[in-house]
């Protein structure tokens, strides 16, 4: 049988998945969703979720709020964001999730995506948008079980599969963000096929602890309701405490957040690196000791990262896929090639155009252009017969696997003219103990010159002349176009608070080169 | 010294894989990132030890407290702000 027949059946069997979320009534009584917040853990069963989802899409409709209204939400992660959001699905409102910390006031969101209500973590300075907060807080406060819900209202609004419930927002460094309408068709078909492969049960619960305005964070809740296993919801700072305390059996992280487990568990045990039992444990220890596989994706994973998890036994699967075309691909038990974003999911299709670059169909697209975005945007990524131009390039092995070999905007192109793919130069060079991160310019200019994330707090001279050699010893396989000649250390670590990595730890090359404008080019001073 | 003085040393300690009898040398003023080179995750690690022996659970601090800890004086002050 082929995937997309199993992931149809998937569909088939249980209806819309939106559909399974917009109807309320007939949810678990016995499986959780649980939430560590400030202040608070809470658990409720999907049953009393759903209950109070519903309570909450009644208390918007009795406002004035119908069917394709929007409304925004700026906030950390926590049940009133997923209340909104389900309630939002029950009532045919449109959510728009806003990256929390991002914007500093809501007047102009409110104003730029025809907002008529918005939770927010921040001030409302807004005159007429109504405040979703009160709404939430009520039905919370009230709880849910005195909560009925009438059998004529329990269907819910009704959706067609080109019917959108969301917006997404890229979640780009600089400017503002592009938005397409998330339709249903993809959302179903996005959840149904990870389902068809990862084989979410009973015994898992899923712990999400990246922004829950990522559309896709929000598909594990849904995939609970309908497949029936547990969510914890939490926020990066709980993300361990809400590990411990809920026992994930599947974590889903940005490479990043791995890769600074497996440092921590490397420095708190430098004498274990061959005792891959006492190295588990250093990882249960923080991840807890039910896990059954990591998810990761977004970025490029390294394969030390992913050498170290499954030399302990641990699963991690990278996968692929980019706002505008949902998940795309993903490796799974038996279907696993280390490095690579494993094989293309059932409803996509994949082909690389001349210039290398990915190319993404799909039977049910998220959508075939941006409704917000600059003039031009549309034409780059959109394509006719609902393709997406992704920008990455790429490679597709013998077997099927996708591998991401970098983006098409990496390329630096070097003043004679040579295209370099930095990416893979990157890391390699990020492969050294002392190299966080790493980042190549030379765009115009004689050659290659890296800016380098430290990852000591003190770069001893010795630690410096080490990194020095070890870009050398990349240099010696490469050919001299590509090479490397000069290097700068920051001062320290980039990161998300010094503005020089994305929420989900991407380096801002623009940023960090507009930060180390002066020190680049001194590597260009004199002739290397 | 106080009782989470002593145990934001001891955990830093740990956390820094220095030796136990080196945390009366510790700097408290020093900068988590950029001098103990502490990164987000590790922090967040941190903090979770020293709340469980100061038994403040974490969640009783806000992810913008965390976030806005820059030193480990800053931890010992707000752990002495939340003690039972």
């Amino acid at each position: 049988m082929l995937k997309s027949d199993v992931a149809r059946r998937h569909l088939d069997a249980r209806g819309s998945i939106v559909q399974t979320v917009a109807r309320s009534g007939n949810k678990s009584e016995s499986h959780q969703v649980g939430f560590v917040q400030q202040g608070r853990k809470k658990q409720f069963s999907h049953a009393q979720l759903d209950r109070l989802a519903f309570c909450l899409s009644q208390r918007l409709e009795a406002a004035g709020f119908s069917r394709g209204d929007r409304i925004g939400i700026l906030a950390k992660n926590g049940m009133e964001w997923v209340l909104l959001d389900l309630a939002a699905v029950k009532a045919g409102i449109v959510t728009a999730g806003f990256e929390f910390g991002k914007f500093q006031s809501v007047s102009e969101l409110v104003d730029n995506y025809g907002l008529k209500g918005i939770y927010a973590d921040i001030p409302i300075d807004h005159d007429t948008v109504v405040d979703l907060r009160p709404f939430a807080e009520e039905v919370l406060t009230q709880g849910p079980d005195l909560v009925a819900i009438p059998p004529e209202k329990a269907a819910g609004v009704r959706y067609s599969e080109t019917d959108c419930t969301t917006i997404k927002f890229t979640s780009g460094s600089t400017g503002d963000p592009k938005g397409l309408f998330a339709t249903v068709g993809s959302i179903d078909t996005s959840i149904a096929s990870v389902q068809s492969i990862l084989k979410h049960e009973a015994s898992d619960n899923i712990l999400v602890f990246l922004p829950l305005s990522l559309l896709q964070q929000r598909y594990w809740i849904y995939s609970a309701l309908t497949y029936r296993h547990d969510v914890t919801v939490t926020s990066f700072q709980y993300a361990l405490a809400a590990a411990m305390e809920a026992m994930p059996t599947v974590i889903m992280g940005v490479p990043g957040f791995f890769e600074s487990v497996k440092k921590h568990v490397e420095r708190q045990a430098p004498e274990a690196s061959d005792d891959t039992a006492v190295r588990r444990k250093s990882i249960e220890a923080l991840l807890g000791s039910r896990l059954r596989y990591l998810w990761t994706g977004s970025a490029p994973a390294s394969p030390d990262m992913l050498a170290f998890y499954g030399g302990c036994g641990i699963d991690i699967f990278e996968g692929y896929g980019m706002n505008e075309t949902c998940i795309v691909s993903k490796n799974y038990p038996g279907h696993h090639k280390p490095g690579s974003s494993g094989q293309v999911l059932p409803h996509k299709r994949l082909r690389i155009d001349d210039d290398g670059v990915l190319i993404v169909g799909s039977d049910y697209p998220v959508n075939t252009s941006y409704a917000y975005c600059a003039l031009g945007d549309n034409e780059k990524i959109f394509l006719p017969d609902n393709e997406v131009r992704t920008g990455d390039l790429a490679r597709i092995d013998k077997d099927g696997y996708l591998y991401i070999l970098g983006r098409a905007d990496d390329v630096v192109v070097l003043a004679n003219g040579k295209n370099v793919h930095v990416r893979k130069i990157e890391e390699k060079i990020r492969r050294h103990p002392g190299v966080d991160d790493c980042v190549l310019f030379g765009s115009g200019e004689r050659y290659l010159v890296a800016v380098i994330s430290p990852s000591d707090a003190l770069v001893t001279e010795v630690r410096r002349q080490d990194i020095a050699a070890h870009v050398r010893s990349v240099n010696r396989d490469l050919p001299r176009d590509e090479q490397v000649h000069k290097s700068f250390i920051a001062p320290e670590a980039f990161s998300i608070q010094s503005g020089l990595l994305t929420s989900q730890f991407k380096p801002k090359r623009k940023e960090i080169f507009r930060r180390f404008r002066r020190e680049i080019s001194e590597l260009y001073e004199v002739p290397a | 010294m106080t009782d989470i003085e002593r145990i934001v040393r001891e955990r830093l300690c740990t956390t820094l894989n220095r030796s136990s009898d080196t945390c009366g040398l510790l700097d408290l003023d020093h900068s988590l990132g950029s001098e103990y080179g502490l990164s987000s995750l590790d922090l967040i690690v941190l903090m979770s030890s020293v709340c469980d022996e100061a038994e403040v659970p974490l969640t009783a601090l806000s992810e913008d407290d965390i976030a806005a800890l820059q030193t480990p004086s800053d931890i010992v002050s707000l752990l002495a702000s939340k003690a039972p």
